[in-house]
């Protein structure tokens, strides 16, 4: 899908009247952002709002989110263990010293693998830039 | 006050142009007029309008012309302002509507970085797919015993270009990532703007509903004097008033401090009558158009 974002009073009204007006395209909508579909469409809309409110809007691109082939093993161990703790307030970095968990500086300097391929649910379409 | 048109002149605090000209202007110059101390040229003639009168305080731009759009709560708060009332949250508005002033956002281009990627991106698979086929047709060459020494060249050459492609291909995507970063901050500092922006919207909401409400009474008070008024209807606050429209805004002109006179263009509804009429149902100086 397409995260839009808006930074200012006219990208976020904007984008508020876009969602009104085709919400066939918009997936979600959470104020001053929303989710638009990976289409074709959804990409019209979100440069549109681009070229009228310039760096006030980000727009990104999102995949659902496959830990199985982003992180290794022990990442989602720990999650899973973290979740299952004793003590609730224990905060992750003094429930994971002294285990085999990974700690959070560890954890931050770790990148994930790259995802292998872009929106599932996008239809397959010709590839834009193979057309130079 | 003293209006002039053309040649004719007028005094009074009541002054009807609809009944002593063959054709009254309309409200814009006249409002003009009242605003400047220079002669405002009339549309559609060779004439114009001075108006001598008190300046206008704030409170007549957005009543001291009828019929108006104001709404009840921004042209009482409009009154209670003329009024000399200042709202409570005044000094943090100011503070916050100078710190948005202040507020600088960087210019972040990414579009000339994005494309660059993209191109590169786009050269590099051309070109390993070109350097692949070569490759084949050289295979194929030496399987035959045909003569390779060109399809070598052209792959040599190609191969060449593929690494010079692949170089630009990373260099693109770093200054891509550096560029990213560096919109990153920049968001920062929008979203920084955009919350200076709604907590402005937000002090502006406030400061009105409080300077509406401080004139509340007058307001209420002023309803008995205007037609279709009805205290009983007004509530205690301008939200709860559900009474006549546009017995609300006569009633909210009383209630401002006018000095200047305010432009009534016949048909403006209620009909109340004459200039001198008007100029008692609104306890103000008036210009009937």
């Amino acid at each position: 899908m397409l995260l839009v974002v808006t930074y200012s009073q006219g990208a976020r009204t904007a984008l508020r009247n876009v969602c009104r007006a085709h919400d066939g395209s918009v997936v979600r909508r959470f104020g001053r952002a929303a989710l638009f579909e990976a289409t074709g469409h959804g990409a019209f809309l979100a440069l549109r709002l681009r070229e009228a409110h310039g760096g006030d809007v980000q727009i990104e691109r999102t995949v659902p989110f496959n830990e199985f082939a982003a992180v290794d093993d022990d990442v989602r161990a720990a999650a899973a263990a973290y979740a299952d703790r004793d003590s609730a307030a224990t905060p992750y970095a003094k429930f994971a010293a002294g285990t085999a968990h990974p700690d959070p500086d560890a954890l931050r300097g770790r990148e994930l693998s790259a995802p292998e391929r872009a929106d599932v649910s996008a239809a397959p379409t010709q590839s834009g830039s193979d057309a130079r | 006050m003293r209006v002039r048109v053309g040649d004719r002149r007028f005094t009074g605090t009541a002054i009807d142009l609809r009944s002593r000209l063959t054709a009254a202007p309309p409200a814009e110059p006249v409002l003009a007029g009242i605003r400047s101390d220079d002669p405002v040229a009339l549309p559609e003639t060779d004439r114009s309008i001075v108006v001598d009168c008190a300046a206008p305080c704030p409170a007549h731009e957005r009543v001291g012309s009828l019929p108006c759009d104001a709404t009840l709560l921004s042209a009482l708060a409009a009154a209670a302002r003329s009024r000399g009332t200042r709202a409570s949250v005044a000094d943090e508005l100011a503070a916050r509507r100078r710190e948005l002033a202040d507020c600088s956002v960087p210019d972040v281009d990414l579009a000339g970085a994005r494309e660059r990627v993209a191109e590169a991106t786009g050269a590099e698979r051309r070109l390993r797919e070109r350097v692949a086929t070569l490759r084949g047709e050289l295979t194929a060459r030496r399987e035959l015993d045909a003569d390779t020494a060109d399809p070598a060249s052209e792959l040599s050459a190609a191969a060449a270009a593929l690494s010079e492609a692949e170089t630009e291909r990373l260099a693109a995507e770093q200054a891509l990532d550096r560029a990213n970063e560096r919109a990153r901050e920049a968001r920062a500092a929008r979203e920084r703007r955009l919350e200076l922006q709604d907590a402005v919207a937000n002090l502006e909401r406030e400061a009105r509903r409080e300077l509406a409400r401080s004139v509340y009474p007058a307001f209420r008070e002023a309803l008995t004097a205007v037609p279709d008024g009805d205290p009983g209807s007004a509530g205690g606050k301008p939200a709860e008033y559900d009474g006549d429209p546009t017995a609300a805004r006569l009633a909210a002109v009383r209630v401002a401090p006018l000095d200047a006179p305010v432009v009534v263009t016949a048909g403006a509804t209620p009909e109340v009558g004459s200039a001198s009429d008007w100029a008692s149902v609104l306890d103000a100086t008036v210009v009937r158009v």
